[in-house]
């Protein structure tokens, strides 16, 4: 079965520009979590074969804290965050108030902290996204992963890679003033979900 | 002493932070509970004076964030309950107050927006 | 030649033949299975790191190493054209983790232990032996394969390194 590509470059632009606003509304949310500026990059638009996902979010070996989220709605999708693990480290001490001095190991405390940072901001750019497209999305309550990044990917990437070969990848990078906290925000919608994207932004081909 | 306050969320981290701002603020954390049939069981045990609700929890025997307050407010049709809600839960939030509980706060929030919310619901 | 020059990195969804001495890689299998098939006696090999355990399930059927019932006979193959000889075959099968419980799902949707059992009986039906395992668990994996011993091993984050 050939399966046809959908993805045009104005379609892409649309979802840069509107991304770039759902980033910029979670930035606002993470800065009011850690009382702390946030900057959210304009986001990149990747449409690719599933299998080069993990090169594209650095590299499948890399040591990375991963949040993942499932979006449930209209158009349902999965949410990731990564932290590598250091800067992830930084996070949890901000948040929970604590001076770790770098230890590699995430207390109950940490991971729950961590997690509810990536609830709080998926929850402010879904709000966004959801604003724009008309679509109700809500995300799952999340998951906390420490490990390489691509085991920790390739779960999400066998979903998808079963309904297409093609993935669909919202990245926005984030960080604070200091740069010791530097992440990435990715937004995968299902195969089945891009056309009711493109569809309620106009940008549908068919 | 202040009012004895129940502080239900599945979040470990979300509880220690909420009952950090309300001890600052003289208030008595008598319990946490991490889902709704665990607050069902602590509030009827607890008699707490306030409770604040994580509106998104797992369901645990059937009962969650929303249907704890349903159970609750059906027991003690005064319970003070505040809702504690994501953005983009609107519709979460209006079934929850139409249900009996008395106001909600909005992750990420500042700790003063939850004293002030805690006294609304206290004082309404 | 050093380690590192040694290395040919197999990629997700990949399958790669090579002979003594170079050492096939596979970095960071979650749920994705890695199945190694060597030839002791010839010093040759080949690695597949693989998605899902049946093509006929997918919807785009083109990438052929993507799934264990088209990746592993391909891998074999591949193998015997490259001198391996059949007789000589033994497999070893790794990976398979799950590694994500959502709260809102904890149904028996778990790929990783699919991907295992169906690579054992697609093994079993080409009839070559199965002679290692390091399979399941919530952990991901590195795979670094020599086909110089046919030793396969295995480094993890907080697993531990062994060698099967």
């Amino acid at each position: 079965m050939k399966e046809r590509i959908v993805l045009n470059e104005r379609q892409k632009d649309t979802l840069k520009e509107i991304g770039n606003i759902c980033a910029g509304n979670a930035a606002t949310a993470f800065s009011q979590l850690l009382d702390r500026t946030i900057n959210m990059n304009v986001p990149r638009v990747h449409f690719l074969p599933v299998e080069q996902v993990p090169d594209a979010v650095g590299g499948a070996s890399q040591l990375m804290v991963g949040v993942v989220l499932q979006v449930l709605g209209d158009a349902p999708g999965v949410i990731l965050l990564l932290f590598p693990q250091a800067d992830a480290r930084v996070l949890a001490d901000i948040l929970t108030g604590h001076k770790s001095r770098g230890k590699g190991i995430f207390t109950e405390m940490d991971q729950s902290a961590i997690k509810e940072a990536g609830s709080i901001v998926s929850a402010s750019y879904l709000t966004t996204f959801a604003h724009f497209t008309r679509l109700s999305l809500i995300p799952s309550t999340p998951g906390i992963v420490i490990d390489m990044a691509g085991a920790l990917m390739d779960y999400i990437l066998i979903e998808l890679a079963a309904a297409s070969a093609y993935a669909l990848l919202l990245d926005s990078e984030f960080v604070d003033a200091k740069k010791s906290v530097r992440g990435h925000f990715f937004l995968l919608p299902n195969p089945g979900s891009f056309q009711a994207i493109l569809k309620t932004l106009g940008e549908s081909d068919g | 002493m202040g009012a004895k306050v129940l502080v239900v969320d599945d979040a470990v981290f979300m509880r220690k932070m909420i009952g950090d701002i309300l001890k600052k603020e003289g208030y008595e954390v008598v319990g946490e509970a991490e889902n709704g049939k665990d607050a069902v069981d602590k509030y009827a045990a607890l008699k707490p004076e306030l409770v604040t609700m994580d509106i998104v929890m797992p369901k645990v025997d059937d009962i969650d964030g929303i249907g704890a307050v349903k159970i609750i407010i059906n027991s003690d049709p005064n319970a003070k309950i505040l809702m504690v809600s994501a953005m983009g839960q609107h519709a979460l939030v209006v079934e929850a107050i139409q249900s009996g509980a008395k106001d909600f706060v909005t992750k990420p929030f500042q700790p003063s927006r939850v004293v002030e919310a805690a006294k609304r619901v206290l004082e309404g | 030649m050093d380690e590192r020059e040694r290395e040919i990195n197999v990629g997700m969804a990949e399958l790669k033949i090579a002979a003594a001495p170079m050492v096939l890689t596979s970095l960071g299998l979650g749920s994705c299975v890695g199945v190694t098939i060597y030839d002791q006696i010839n010093k040759v090999g080949g690695m597949a790191h693989i998605m899902l355990p049946d093509i006929n399930i997918i919807r785009n059927k083109l990438n052929r190493a993507k799934c264990v019932n088209t990746a592993i006979p391909d891998l074999l193959q591949n193998i015997l054209e490259a001198g391996g000889d059949k007789r000589y075959l033994k497999a070893k099968l790794t990976g398979g983790a799950h590694m994500f419980g959502f709260a809102s799902n904890n149904s028996v949707f778990n790929i990783g232990q699919r991907n295992i059992e169906k690579s054992k009986e697609v093994l079993r039906e080409l009839g070559v032996r199965l002679v290692a395992e390091d399979t399941g668990g919530d952990y991901g994996r590195s795979l670094f394969f020599d086909l110089v011993t046919g030793k396969l091993r295995i480094r993890t984050v907080a697993h531990g390194e062994k060698e099967i």
